[in-house]
């Protein structure tokens, strides 16, 4: 009886695993692993850019034994078929778990990309953490830039928009964000990346409304954005004083924005702190009670004017990319739910307060009257 | 002329007919006879002649002797008694004693003038310390307890003495501090021995085998001991040692799976270094256990869970590597372990030139051929040296065993037999005991004051001994007052 039992366990487990085991995995090797997708729009086609590393070119390479990259294009009247077009070049199958970066042409984002991105829902072994840029260049620009320190074009616009978010300068969405605003046809903002004297930059952010293409913001202009959207965003301003310039770091201490829904208009009331650095003059002064002073007006004065631009242009175009609805939503869920959200966005009133405390540091001479230090 | 003890030829004739080896040396006195038996083998003989025949020769031959006269007033032998038990004069003999048997005396001397070859104390060799003491235990009960006799001069300290084996009635001792050590497992303990009936054992493996909870539990339940300073500081933390004659080793019991992290060092260096140790210890038990397999999983299933550079990094490493990952892996384990192996039966010199020749053949030319990629020996080779790091070597042999399992379901079934496999091995863990004693004590059960004593320890800040331990005298020392209570 207890090998009768003993028997019959053995084959329940022999069952499940032979036919639970994954026997068709494959080994990391046995797969094109591709680093960065463009896509782009080609008269009435879809293209896509495949980046994919050349492993047995860059082991026979004698010096670092970096992995070669090979960019495969493939182009089709629909998705499906660029991408068949991509997978009969390939001798293994295409990997889409080590992608860096998505980067759309301007040209797909006008088309629209919504297609492209439940298409890329349905892929289980796609990053949806990847970084999801847009350019204005043309795809051959975009991979004749001279690369930095990454022999791989998805790890070079990674790392870029990695560096510039850590460091505070940068608003990013990952393609699981995209995802999600699609759904809710919300507007969004997406980095821009150009090529720019052949090298890749950062230089603005296009607007994106659902899957639509709404307008660009240049990054000279999108200090507003990246105040009301960011986290831990530090920024440097050249802050006029007097006949001199002052260099101030900035730091956002606290946003607090208050929705109020009076007589039928919305209103946002932002209140926006804001702690700065002052770094160095333009000439070697040292800087007064009165003067620091200046500065810090100077400062809340070009704040508020980022501020008050950034909300003007996204009433302007009718995109609300700076997230205000979330804002709205949660203070007022019943009233969200009746209104047209684009209109009343349109037509919200905004009271924007910005206060700043300047921070003179080793600038700061108190008996000093402006003058020159000898 | 009629004897007084009648059995007196009869026992002599018995003892012959058997062919012991015996010698027998007669002594003439009055109208009877002494018979001295003993093994030669067996036997101090210059101290027979000392202490024994010499002052036998220069007594008084005119009278008989009894027993009782020559113990009292002839011998100059410190250790000797009288019996009247003469069933058991072979089995004294045969234990190295000598036996004075007297023609006109029913009772018999047995003196103890046992001398065996044995091994001077040395160094120990699989439990090396750089602070700590540096004699080991050897083959010689007397000698391994007069080691732990030297360091524990205390009353409270109790020597047991078990015999276990039909015919070779190994002497054990049972040692352990009556007034510390949980009386329970002590009577567990002597009951188990007192319950073995085999032939013989020779050594402490073997009777460990007799004294586990579970004859089939994969992890060892008892710690090995081949140090006298391990075996006291067991004993002073209320455990319980056994000696075995003809083994150098202890077994300690109970011993939980952390004590076996524990190494003699850590007793004796400064206790940042020792926790930084243990803490070292824990990952390397974990490292040998699962970096193999993750290999596979990495390699086979989730390759996007690498950062993408090591993830394209693997993949060219790999790319001109016949065998699959799980493959490659099993073979370059199963090669680990046959120079593993190979090197533990060998000669030192020997040693050297296979791990020499195992290091170039399969770390150079095998990678040099494309049969292995280079990053499969780095894993492997982790693997291995890490699975040398924990203090006590018996703990990794059932990872040594478990890490096929695991390397074999994370190949079928990726991260999910993995963590099935893991789950497994910690169900195992959680419910094996040690005489009564939790296996996986202070985690589970969890006591917070022990589970940070068993990582972060030092005798001056440890006053308490383990609550798991369930000892009678749970303290080592006076416990400090509390700072600034009032």
């Amino acid at each position: 009886m207890a090998a009768k039992r003993a028997a019959f366990l053995a084959l329940a487990i022999i069952t499940a695993v032979i036919s639970s085991g994954c026997w068709d995995a494959l080994d990391i090797n046995k797969k094109s692993l591709c680093t960065l997708v463009l896509t782009d729009r080609a008269g009435d086609n879809f293209v896509f850019y495949a980046e994919v590393p050349n492993l047995t070119l860059g082991q026979q390479q004698e010096t670092s034994g970096a992995a070669h990259y090979d960019i495969v294009v493939g182009e089709g009247t629909t998705y499906t078929n660029a991408r068949r077009a991509i997978n009969n070049q390939l001798d293994k199958p295409l990997f889409l778990g080590t992608v860096r970066a998505l980067m759309l042409t301007d040209k797909l984002a006008k088309y629209g990309v919504e297609e492209y991105f439940y298409r890329m829902q349905t892929m289980v072994d796609y990053r949806r953490v990847l970084e999801v840029v847009t350019t204005h260049s043309s795809p051959e620009e975009i991979f004749s830039v001279k690369l930095e320190n990454n022999v791989s074009l998805g790890y070079e616009i990674d790392d870029t928009i990695t560096t510039l978010k850590d460091t505070g300068k940068l608003v990013i969405y990952t393609a699981s964000d995209v995802l999600n605003f699609i759904y809710a046809d919300r507007s969004y903002v997406v980095a821009n990346m150009d090529a720019v004297n052949g090298r890749l930059a950062f230089n603005g952010y296009t607007i994106m409304k659902g899957s639509h293409y709404a307008g660009f913001i240049h990054v000279d202009d999108a200090g507003g954005l990246v105040w009301l959207l960011g986290r831990n965003i530090v920024h440097t301003r050249a802050v006029p004083a007097g006949e001199y310039t002052a260099a101030v770091e900035i730091k956002c201490k606290s946003r607090k924005i208050r929705p109020q829904y009076v007589s039928g208009q919305v209103v946002f009331n932002i209140d926006m702190d804001f702690t700065a650095q002052l770094m160095y003059m333009n000439d070697n002064i040292s800087v007064d009670k009165k003067q620091a002073e200046v500065i810090k007006n100077e400062l809340q004065s070009m704040l508020l004017d980022e501020l008050v631009k950034t909300v003007q242009h996204s009433q302007a175009i009718g995109c609300d990319y700076l997230e205000l609805w979330d804002v709205f939503r949660i203070h007022y869920p019943g009233v969200y739910r009746q209104l047209d959200w684009p209109s009343a966005y349109q037509n919200a009133a905004f009271n924007i307060t910005v206060t700043a405390e300047l921070d003179p540091g080793g600038m700061m001479d108190m008996e000093a009257q402006g003058r020159k230090v000898s | 002329m009629q004897r007084k003890n009648k059995q007196f030829e009869e026992i002599l004739r018995r003892i012959r007919s058997k062919s012991m080896d015996l010698t027998e040396r007669r002594l003439r006195f009055g109208s009877g006879m002494v018979a001295i038996l003993y093994v030669r083998q067996l036997t101090d003989r210059v101290a027979l002649a000392e202490q024994v025949i010499k002052p036998l020769m220069e007594c008084d031959k005119s009278r008989d002797l009894t027993a009782a006269d020559v113990v009292e007033s002839v011998i100059f032998a410190d250790d000797c008694q009288i019996s009247t038990d003469t069933s058991q004069i072979e089995r004294h003999v045969l234990e190295g004693m000598t036996v004075l048997l007297f023609s006109e005396d029913s009772q018999y001397v047995i003196i103890n003038l046992k001398q065996v070859e044995k091994r001077n104390t040395t160094e120990p060799v699989m439990t090396y310390t750089v602070r700590g003491p540096r004699d080991s235990l050897v083959e010689n009960l007397d000698s391994n307890l007069s080691l732990i006799r030297y360091r524990l001069q205390c009353e409270a300290l109790r020597i047991d003495m078990l015999r276990v084996g039909r015919r070779n009635h190994s002497k054990i001792a049972v040692i352990y501090f009556e007034d510390i050590a949980n009386s329970q497992t002590v009577a567990e303990i002597k009951k188990r021995i007192g319950a073995i009936d085999v032939d013989g054992l020779s050594s402490s493996g073997e009777l460990q085998a007799y004294l586990l909870n579970s004859r089939i539990s994969l992890f060892p339940q008892m710690g090995i001991v081949e140090r006298s300073d391990m075996a006291c500081g067991a004993l002073l933390e209320g455990k319980v040692v056994v000696l075995m004659d003809g083994s150098p080793w202890a077994l300690v019991a109970p011993k939980v799976f952390s004590e076996f992290l524990w190494s003699c060092d850590d007793f004796y260096q400064n206790r940042f270094i020792s926790t930084f140790n243990r803490i070292l210890r824990i990952i390397s038990l974990n490292l040998a256990f699962i970096v193999s397999s993750l290999y596979v999983a990495v390699v086979s299933y989730h390759s996007d869970a690498l950062p993408g550079a090591y993830m394209i990094a693997i993949a060219q490493a790999r790319a001109n590597v016949p065998f699959s990952a799980i493959l490659e892996v099993l073979f370059i384990e199963l090669i680990g372990e046959i120079i593993r192996e190979s090197l533990i039966r060998v000669p030192t010199k020997i040693g050297t030139a296979i791990g020499i020749v195992g290091a170039i053949i399969i770390g150079q030319a095998a990678v040099a051929a494309g049969v292995f990629s280079p990053l499969i020996l780095i894993v492997i080779s982790l693997s291995l040296i890490s699975s040398f790091v924990p203090a006590d070597y018996t703990i990794m042999d059932p990872f040594r065993v478990l890490k096929y399992l695991l390397i074999l379901a994370t190949a079928m079934f990726g991260l999910y037999g993995f963590t099935l496999v893991i789950i497994f091995v910690i169900t195992q863990l959680v419910s094996t005991n040690t005489f009564g004693t939790p296996y996986m004590a202070p985690v589970a059960p969890f006591k917070l004051r022990d589970a940070i004593k068993s990582i972060i320890y030092s005798k001056p800040s440890t006053p308490l001994r383990p609550e798991f331990l369930r000892t009678r005298d749970n303290t080592r020392g006076p416990i400090p007052p509390r700072q600034g209570g009032s």
